[in-house]
């Protein structure tokens, strides 16, 4: 087994129970939908290594459940989060209003050393879905994100495949301008998938 | 479902549901389904009670107001109005592929969140898993769920919330599931005293309880194990109740120790291993699409679940033996009379019985508060130490001090609401 140092970066991902989390990172990771995932109970999560700037990095990218809490005694596992994606569904309102917790209860949970410029990033999933069922546009979610120190925001489609892989690239550049290198011992035989396909859509990045 | 034709037909072809993603041709049969019928579905109709009032001796549902009639559409959901209603329709949909009986299974759910106020993903799940070895013969004709099916779940739903003791799981189907992290913990602390180096491998990963644990303690083991398993460990669970469960627990990892050893630091595989994931288990994509070609592979997966489920079982058995045993398992044990049974009586490998036998030996409720505490106290430490972070940036930037409210609550004081006013000192 070799041992050397490699930036990990760790990433959450939180939103809305159904939103398209689990979706999103099998559409990152492996580059495979499924409309049979089931719901996430507890945490998941898979690895990937990209490029970054010419820098090869390993992204632990963490799906979460959207529909538990763990207010009172904490979410361990946010700690020492690199990057949180707050995921919404553009055909919920709901789950675009809800982003508000989402967003407060990581900075409470992870506690990062400097909240007010901790990385985040909003997507916007399940653009796919036909024009009239769309609930929030684009224009409400970028004044969101321009409201909380102008968080990057993408639209996207995780069964299209639309934006998923440039979001996450997005996620990666400032995911590992926040980590500090740690000591991991990665195995020979760590899982590296094929470059990712190339997304048209565009970003919104405010 | 698991004994109709229509079932194959429609449900049960591919692509597979998920709850069929581990069973790779094994107890996937009608034959197979009729049997699990016989054996736990009949069996489950005949030990968890009536409940008074509310459906008649045969099973059938007579507050109609609360099982729609069979065909309804079910509850319409407006996803920005009733939260739950929209998780139930999103459970749903990744449940069944038929309309009719994803509005089956919502009204279950939204049965027992009126009855109960609170709601876990896990609970689908382990409705799910009940309707399909519930009696739904309609000789091949729709509907596939039957008002007898509805009961059924409804019923086993009610008797698991209501007996707090024994189940427990009240507190584990609530969004803000405190007791599956806690029981979580209670567990890692007796895999340190007796698997240190299992212990130890896990905590050096971050593979904590609150990772995996509610797939076991909320979800009951559904999309865990392979049906062959799960409905046995399903009807130990009932039988016994949490020491079961804890024992299962603690048998499965201390099963999957030298697989997890051999992973060393690769923390996505450990969590793979614990959460039984089919590739990691030794079986190939190619193998997963062609079951035929693993059948030795697929047979050792299976193995190895029901020797956790039966080591637990006989753990439990053991110790019921010694203390007399309660009146429900010795119902569940009356009611299985004459039923072909898994081998509940096979006795756990040496190496695992003084692990199984710790459960019993900690008073469950000391240590649990202890560990609860524990992580209260250290919760509310990072709240203090946040609080004091942005006091700091707070004075350094006067225009943040507009931004907060005299009003506003505390870190502190909301941790301390939501535990009902306690204060840790």
């Amino acid at each position: 087994m070799a041992s050397r140092r490699k930036p990990l970066l760790k990433v959450i991902i939180l939103g809305d129970s159904g939103v398209g989390k689990t979706s999103l990172m099998n559409q990152f990771v492996n580059r495979k939908f499924s409309n049979q995932y089931k719901a996430t109970i507890g945490a998941d999560f898979l690895t990937k290594e990209v490029s970054v700037d010419d820098k090869v990095v390993t992204m632990q990218i963490w799906d979460t459940a959207g529909q538990e809490r763990f207010q009172s005694l904490g979410v361990a596992f946010y700690r020492g989060a690199d990057c949180c994606v707050l995921v919404y569904d553009v055909n919920s309102a709901k789950s675009f209003e809800t982003l508000d917790s989402w967003r407060d209860e990581f900075l409470v949970q992870a506690s990062p050393r400097d909240p007010d410029n901790f990385p985040f990033l909003v997507l916007g999933n399940k653009v796919d879905l036909e024009e009239g069922r769309r609930q929030v546009t684009a224009k409400r979610a970028m004044h969101w994100c321009q409201s909380k120190g102008n968080i990057p925001y993408f639209e996207t489609s995780a069964k299209e495949a639309i934006n998923v892989e440039p979001a996450f690239q997005a996620v990666a550049k400032m995911a590992l301008a926040q980590e500090q290198d740690v000591e991991v011992e990665f195995p020979d035989h760590i899982r590296v998938d094929a470059e990712p396909r190339q997304s048209s859509a565009d970003a919104c990045a405010c | 479902m698991l004994s109709t034709a229509e079932f194959w037909k429609t449900e049960a072809a591919p692509p597979s549901l998920p709850l069929f993603n581990k069973n790779l041709g094994f107890a996937l049969s009608i034959e197979d389904g009729a049997k699990a019928l016989e054996t736990f579905g009949q069996k489950w109709a005949k030990a968890f009670p009536t409940a008074p009032g509310t459906e008649s001796k045969d099973g059938e549902v007579s507050d109609v107001s609360e099982a729609p009639e069979l065909g309804d559409a079910g509850p319409q959901v407006d996803e920005n109005e009733d939260e739950h209603l929209r998780i139930f329709r999103r459970d749903a949909e990744r449940t069944f592929k038929l309309k009719l009986n994803q509005d089956q299974q919502i009204s279950v759910l939204s049965h027992y969140v009126k009855t109960y106020g609170d709601y876990h993903q896990g609970l689908s799940f382990v409705v799910s898993a009940i309707m399909l070895v519930a009696d739904g013969s309609t000789e091949g004709k729709e509907p596939l769920v039957t008002k007898k099916q509805l009961a059924l779940a409804r019923r086993i739903a009610t008797a698991l919330a209501e007996d707090k003791e024994k189940y427990a799981m009240i507190e584990a189907w609530k969004a803000e599931a405190v007791i599956s992290a806690v029981d979580g913990y209670v567990l890692m602390e007796i895999l340190k005293k007796h698997r240190p180096q299992l212990s130890s491998q896990l905590e050096r990963n971050g593979i904590l309880p609150e990772i995996w644990f509610q797939r076991i303690r909320c979800g009951l083991c559904v999309h865990v194990l392979p049906l062959v398993a799960l409905f046995p460990f399903l009807d130990h669970f009932f039988t016994y109740g949490q020491p079961f469960l804890r024992k299962f627990t603690l048998a499965l990892l201390a099963l999957l120790e030298t697989r997890i050893a051999k992973a060393g630091n690769n923390t996505s595989r450990i969590l793979e291993i614990i959460h039984l994931d089919l590739e990691v288990m030794g079986l190939s994509k190619a193998e997963l699409v062609d079951p035929a070609s693993a059948k030795t592979k697929i047979a050792e997966f299976t193995d190895l679940c029901l020797s956790a489920v039966n080591s637990a079982a006989a753990s439990c058995a053991s110790s019921s033996a010694k203390t007399g045993g309660s009146e429900i398992a010795a119902a569940h044990e009356a009611a299985s009379a004459g039923e072909s049974r898994s081998n509940t009586t096979t006795s756990p490998s040496a190496d695992l019985v003084e692990i199984l036998s710790a459960v019993d030996a900690i008073d469950w409720a000391v240590e649990s508060t202890r560990q609860y505490d524990l992580r209260l106290r250290a919760r509310m430490e990072r709240a203090k130490a946040q609080a004091a972070t942005k006091e700091e940036s707070d004075e350094e930037d006067e225009d943040d001090e507009d931004e907060l409210s005299d009003d506003s609550e505390t870190e502190e004081e909301r941790l301390a609401r939501l535990m009902g006013g306690v204060t840790l000192k």
